[in-house]
């Protein structure tokens, strides 16, 4: 009972790397939650809009007509012409395409044979998928208007002709797809996976490693508590203070999710949660056997918060990693957690799973369960090991 | 003197774990998690590339003009789309599995899509292309149903136009630089890395007074001026953050292979400048006798994360959104001018706004410094 006591005055000491990373937390949360995009109705396809600044120095009825039409299916930035400007917003992607129509374009193209040098000039980023949208629908008009011109139609005619057959439009159905959906819960535990790792090392790693001073150390072995008694009271210890830490992120995320989490998918979510809570725990308790001061420990939890969370698709998306590096991270716990949870935030319901889904979910747990165990054994080795030397 | 002070310092420095640790290793580990989870992300989510589709005919009805149309869009020269004719079905199969973009189905000639949600933009303006492109075809079967049939020259003229595709558009060239935005990551981490340079700095100001340090009670007993004192711990204290920067940019350049922009050897200028603010910093909240030594040490990290957030180290784009509201914190955040000389040298083309943010550096670097001579020079302490 002694150690188990102690044990939580010396946590009390380190509880500023709780509040930091809960923090830390709150403010990466309002970010991602902030950038989420509103779900769309996934019957009626919208066509994507772009971010286009027009400088207009024809003033001409095509130029007016062309102008607007790329305002009816784009958004418009207003933005200096001149060329610092344009790459600064342009780098910040505030703007991403920006056309110019130079004086006398539409004499030019209603007269002779259209004559490149003549054209419009824009500055985009070299082979952008957005620019050659943008790209498609400026030719397609001008096209459909010169085509209007060839078979006799004046400027004014031809004009109307084609804002009549740019109305045209093919049929375009959209079908749901079984895909990750970016819920408030689904965000919430997927950065909890960054927060728990950095949050359960730097709080239980220094008491761990308080009591594994050198001095410290002999002084309990020469009193009449067993060693034993003295890891065993160390691991309940640790165990409690991860459940407490476990137990007030759960509490947060029904704070914030509400009725979202008050189903099976919640339930599953929050046993993820546990399960890595164990892994960060052993983890925690691995690095404890060898780690001497808090330098090195506050490098090591940092580094591998970070880095796992970056390589297992926390910060950012899986298909925007490398095969490699996906493959790589398979090595990581953090990667297991977000298998499942990747599976579960395309659900709203548990009897929708699918058999490969509960297969992802089995695997999931298993496998970051037997990362716990790994993580713990080693560390009982190491400190076994150094007991003997 | 000078030198063996020099030596002497920067020794101690070397084989300090923690700046070693911070200054040296953990910049090169942020930039490598950096290149894993960005290298690719730009190009995924902007560079356009071939969309896939598969195409249902779902009756016998005349097709060779589609089929002239799909073939000049799949062409080598064009390749804007790959086309699998088949099934409604296998179709829908390819769909689910993300194998095509959409399914074009042919109902008496006239094309309508399938697509699937798509949370990913890339995705979504790919549909989008797939949409345009069949609505020019629909509008160009509207413009031949214009033409009188028996006006052939006429046909043929509309005909031949239409299938030219003629590009009105000339593209102006934007900058020399590199125009991926995901640099801006690797910016605020060569900042950040001159930030550090503040602890540097601190443990230069330790050493150097006797209420602080063993070392500094015998440095300030010693005959030597107490400027050749200071120049040789400052210059020593400077020397590290620029070596771990040096390091820095040649594994993100050549062996990461990151297209920085800009001029290698200029970069390297900057975070010598860089570093120099970093250590001044340092010496600065050091040199400030009413603050606590621990406390010195909190306010500088706090200072250094700070300064490296605000610049973009975590949330890309966020200098822009402070130049919008508070334009003046980015001129006096050392961070923000650090990212902004090395935007400077990889977009514009001319010098001008580099050597700005170089000089905004350098004047910031000689006010910390007197600031902090004048605090650190003639210092005594009481007798007791």
């Amino acid at each position: 009972m002694q150690v188990f006591k102690t044990y939580f005055k010396v946590s009390k000491k380190h509880l500023g790397a709780f509040f930091i990373y809960t923090t830390i937390f709150i403010v990466l949360l309002s970010v991602f939650v902030a950038q989420r995009k509103e779900e769309s109705d996934p019957a009626a396809f919208q066509s994507s809009k772009i971010k286009v600044s027009i400088f207009d120095h024809d003033q001409s009825d095509l130029s007016t007509s062309l102008v607007s039409f790329i305002s009816e299916n784009h958004n418009i930035v207003k933005i200096d012409e001149d060329l610092k400007s344009i790459r600064d917003k342009m780098y910040i992607r505030d703007v991403e395409y920006v056309l110019i129509i130079p004086e006398g374009f539409e004499k030019k193209l209603t007269s002779t044979d259209i004559d490149p040098s003549y054209g419009l000039e824009a500055y985009k980023f070299p082979g952008s998928v957005s620019a050659t949208f943008i790209q498609s629908q400026i030719n397609s008009f001008l096209n459909i208007y010169s085509s209007y011109t060839i078979l006799g139609y004046d400027a004014n005619t031809a004009n109307e002709k084609t804002l009549e057959t740019l109305s045209l439009e093919t049929e375009a159905n959209v079908s749901a797809a079984l895909e990750e959906k970016i819920s408030v819960p689904h965000i919430y535990y997927t950065i909890i996976c960054y927060i728990l790792v950095s949050v359960i090392v730097m709080c239980i790693a220094p008491i761990i490693i308080v009591f594994n001073k050198e001095e410290l150390k002999n002084r309990t072995n020469l009193s009449c508590v067993s060693q034993v008694k003295r890891n065993l009271s160390i691991a309940a210890a640790s165990l409690i203070f991860t459940l407490l830490i476990f137990l007030l992120f759960t509490v947060i995320s029904f704070f914030m999710a509400g009725n979202e989490m008050k189903t099976g998918i919640g339930a599953l979510r929050i046993l993820n949660t546990f399960v890595n809570s164990i892994v960060c725990l052993s983890f925690a308790f691995m690095i404890a056997t060898f780690v001497t001061n808090e330098n090195q420990l506050t490098f090591i939890a940092n580094f591998f918060g970070l880095a796992s969370s970056f390589l297992c698709g926390v910060f950012v998306g899986r298909e925007f990693l490398g095969k490699a590096v996906v493959n790589f991270s398979k090595i990581l716990p953090a990667y297991w957690y977000m298998d499942v949870e990747i599976a579960l935030s395309k659900y709203n319901n548990i009897s929708q799973f699918t058999e490969s889904t509960t297969r992802t979910l089995t695997y999931g747990y298993v496998i970051q369960i037997l990362f716990a165990i790994v993580m713990f054994s080693v560390g009982m080795v190491i400190s076994k090991s150094r007991k003997s030397a | 003197m000078f030198l063996h002070l020099y030596k002497y310092r920067l020794k101690t420095i070397i084989r300090s774990k923690v700046d070693f640790f911070w200054v040296l290793l953990f910049p090169l580990l942020l930039g490598t998690c950096f290149y894993t989870a960005f290298h690719n992300l730009t190009t995924s989510l902007e560079e356009f590339k071939t969309i896939p589709v598969a195409i249902v005919c779902e009756d016998n009805s005349d097709l060779t003009f589609f089929k002239e149309y799909v073939k000049a869009l799949s062409s080598d020269e064009n390749n804007i789309i790959s086309v699998t004719y088949t099934n409604a079905g296998e179709a829908q199969t390819l769909l689910s599995d993300k194998k095509v973009t959409g399914i074009i189905t042919l109902k008496k000639s006239i094309p309508s899509l399938t697509f699937q949600d798509s949370d990913s933009s890339n995705k979504s303006i790919s549909q989008s292309i797939l949409k345009e492109l069949m609505d020019s075809y629909l509008q160009s079967m509207d413009i031949l149903s214009n033409v009188d049939v028996k006006d052939t020259g006429n046909m043929i003229a509309v005909i031949n136009h239409l299938s030219n595709n003629a590009d009105y558009i000339i593209e102006r060239k934007l900058t020399n630089g590199n125009t991926d935005y995901m640099l801006d990551y690797y910016y605020s981490l060569i900042a950040m890395t001159c930030m550090f340079g503040c602890y540097s700095g601190l443990s230069c100001v330790n050493g150097l007074k006797a209420d602080l340090s063993a070392q500094g009670m015998r440095k300030c007993l010693s005959s030597t001026k107490r400027l050749t004192l200071i120049l040789g711990d400052f210059f020593a204290s400077c020397t590290f953050p620029i070596l771990s920067n040096i390091i820095l940019i040649i594994y993100l350049k050549y062996i990461l292979k990151i297209n920085l922009g800009g001029n290698v050897l200029l970069i390297m200028a900057t975070t010598v400048v860089g570093s120099i603010i970093g250590v001044c910093v340092g010496l600065f909240v050091g040199a400030i006798p009413t603050i606590k030594p621990g406390a010195k040490n909190g306010i500088l990290t706090s200072l250094s994360l700070l300064s490296s957030f605000l610049s973009g180290l975590m949330v890309a784009g966020i200098k822009y959104k402070i130049e919008k509201v508070l334009p003046i914190l980015n001129k006096l955040n050392p961070a923000a001018v650090i990212t902004d000389a090395l935007y400077s040298l990889n977009i514009y083309d001319t010098y001008h706004q580099y050597i700005t943010c170089i000089s905004i550096l350098a004047v910031m670097s000689v006010i910390l410094c007197t600031l902090s001579y004048l605090m650190i020079r003639r210092e005594s302490y009481a007798s007791i």
